[in-house]
């Protein structure tokens, strides 16, 4: 058993309310995605030989904004889906690529990834939210709970080291939107049929309204709309403007 | 500078804010400009996913450098492209107001470029949502987060500087200054420094100077180094494409850089696990010279185990069939080519050359050839 679930199942936690997951990938395969109707289990340069897709709970990370090409330009969307965990593979409390391409402190990298596995419990992205934030909002807006509240309120034992550092990580944040210090991440292993698990929102290019078809087909989904604009051209300021159109629809729709 | 080379149409053949596409004389890679707020250029970086997108040609000429005013397009209301730097922009929207706001989008998208105040920006929103939305609850969502996001946009770009010059992680330790500001010798020294390998920013700073030193081997040489380093790390191809595109270019005009170092060294990992392939189909141009560059540095035998792999596996597009045949022709040749005295041969089996003369009559044989 893992360190996170062992500690998991030895504490009495509160369970955050559940935020939704979020898909966030390139605009033009985002197309193709709403297109065919299905988010396709890809080949995964972590987990070698799987196919698998991948979500983050309520932030909208991105795999390769963690490669070391971290300065390439790119045109993000997201699809925001109502949390499921139904078939999960994998659960991450962070980036699993980022872990194996060693992108995080070594204080974190120097310990063994599967202590940071937790399976395939649907509850635990709540109970990590639980432990670590407290509340979802404090999650989206990575405000951990204070190193004394957390060693205080929670079984934190001398040897609990690799919970020590996954709070540390947290307190390491570079910017509010960069999602690396603590984004949970959970992997499934088989297709997303967009008709049986509709999206909830999108979050897109605001060129893309005047793309009436597109436009018809994502409404056809259920999903509502934002946009960001797309000038200047940064993906830091595409990121920003994410980040605080995803904290609006949560606020605004009760997930916080 | 880097040329205006055609535009990231995302807009679909509708109205709307084009991605200028850019290009420098002395590399084979697509480039974006990206602004800050006051629309000057404050990055040109690579962009290879351009071929996902649909491409309009770009007829203008236009030039642009880093500190320069940013490149600003969009197709107008009539279908024309305008392609400019801020001020021309500005001049343009003036003169043509009239024509411009019959798109609300547009029209939207434009007021960002102007910097226009909040209550006309809100008019701007509050028409377009009327537009597009029919249902009140979702016309309500989008016109409340457009008008938060306006009234964050300082607190975004403090804080978007403010990253850069973070000193627990910044993006070019040691670079905080725009780089037109050092000058080549100081940027190879800083790519040259091993921990500097894995700062976010290295990458940024080898295309900077790969497209201004291109005749320097020395930007050849850190390239293939840090190639090494990353892959150490357990990275695979598809995180240092960029860098790998710059040297095959490179591979072409200089000699005095040990390719085949690299090449062995790529053949390894692509022959252990041939799918890593997939990741050099796009964009079309790197497949054709990846299979060049290993088939005039790599080792025969490998070259054509990879080759009857995508025969087999990869899907037979143009360019693919073509550049399959382009490098089974370049092994050919070499065969019969008269070696220069100093020159070192790479060694052939006769087994290797029935093998690519049969690969090669295989290949003409596909049917999209």
């Amino acid at each position: 058993m893992g360190a996170l679930v062992e500690f998991l199942k030895r504490n009495q936690i509160t369970r955050s309310n559940p935020l939704p997951l979020v898909h966030t990938t390139e605009s033009y395969h985002v197309k193709k995605i709403v297109a065919s109707g299905t988010i396709k289990a890809s080949r995964c340069n972590v987990f070698r030989g799987e196919n698998l897709s991948y979500f983050f709970v309520g932030r909208a990370a991105y795999k390769r904004d963690l490669h070391q090409e971290a300065e390439y330009w790119e045109l993000p969307t997201c699809l925001v889906f109502s949390f499921f965990a139904d078939g999960v593979k994998r659960i991450y409390p962070f980036d699993s690529g980022a872990f194996k391409l060693k992108r995080y402190p070594n204080f974190v990298n120097m310990m063994d990834m599967t202590d940071f596995e937790v399976g395939q419990d649907s509850e635990a992205p709540h109970k990590i939210i639980g432990t670590f934030f407290g509340t979802a909002r404090n999650y989206y807006r990575l405000a951990a709970r204070p190193r004394e509240q957390f060693e205080s309120r929670f079984d934190v034992e001398v040897l609990d080291e690799e919970m020590k550092a996954l709070h540390k990580l947290i307190l390491t944040k570079d910017n509010k939107a960069d999602d690396r210090p603590f984004a949970i991440e959970m992997q499934f292993d088989h297709d997303i049929d967009l008709r049986a698990r509709k999206p909830i929102l999108a979050i897109l290019p605001e060129t893309y309204l005047e793309d009436d078809a597109y436009m018809k087909k994502i409404e056809d989904l259920g999903a509502e709309v934002l946009t960001y604009p797309v000038y200047p051209l940064r993906k830091g300021f595409y990121y920003y403007a994410i980040y605080e159109k995803l904290d609006h629809f949560y606020a605004s729709r009760g997930h916080y | 500078m880097f040329n205006l080379n055609g535009f990231i149409d995302i807009s679909s053949g509708q109205p709307g804010m084009l991605v200028p596409l850019l290009s420098s004389p002395d590399t084979n890679l697509p480039y974006v400009q990206e602004m800050d707020e006051f629309l000057l250029v404050k990055d040109i970086i690579p962009f290879l996913e351009y071929e996902s997108y649909p491409i309009v040609p770009g007829r203008q000429k236009h030039s642009v450098g880093v500190g320069d005013r940013g490149l600003i397009a969009f197709r107008s209301v009539d279908g024309s492209i305008f392609c400019g730097n801020t001020e021309e922009a500005l001049r343009y929207v003036a003169e043509n107001r009239a024509l411009l706001e019959t798109n609300l989008s547009l029209r939207v998208q434009l007021n960002r470029i102007e910097a226009v105040g909040l209550e006309k920006s809100y008019d701007a929103w509050r028409d377009l949502a009327k537009s597009k939305f029919d249902n009140e609850r979702q016309r309500a969502l989008w016109l409340d987060s457009e008008h938060r996001l306006h009234k964050k946009l300082q607190q975004i770009w403090d804080e978007i500087d403010g990253d850069e010059v973070k000193p627990e992680r910044p993006s070019r330790p040691g670079l905080e200054k725009p780089l037109p500001e050092y000058d080549v010798e100081q940027l190879l020294r800083w790519l040259s420094v091993r921990s500097n390998y894995f700062a976010k920013g290295w990458t940024t700073v080898w295309h900077y100077v790969n497209a201004r030193a291109p005749f320097d081997d020395r930007v050849s040489l850190l390239g293939i180094n840090w190639m090494y380093a990353v892959n150490e790390e357990d990275a695979d191809f598809e995180q240092s494409k960029s860098i790998l595109f710059g040297l095959f270019y490179r591979s072409k005009k200089s000699k005095d850089t040990d390719w085949r170092e690299l090449a062995e060294f790529m053949l390894e990992r692509l022959i252990t696990e041939p799918a890593l392939l997939f990741g050099f189909l796009k964009p079309r141009a790197l497949f054709p010279d990846l299979l060049v560059f290993l088939a005039t540095f790599g080792s025969v035998d490998y070259v054509l185990r990879l080759i009857r792999f995508c025969i087999q596996n990869v899907p037979k597009e143009k360019h693919v069939v073509a550049a399959m045949e382009n490098a089974l022709g370049i092994i050919l040749e070499e065969q019969s080519r008269d070696y220069d005295l100093d020159e070192s041969r790479r060694e052939f089996e006769a087994t290797d050359y029935r093998a690519a003369s049969a690969l090669l009559d295989e290949v003409r044989a596909l049917p999209n050839r």
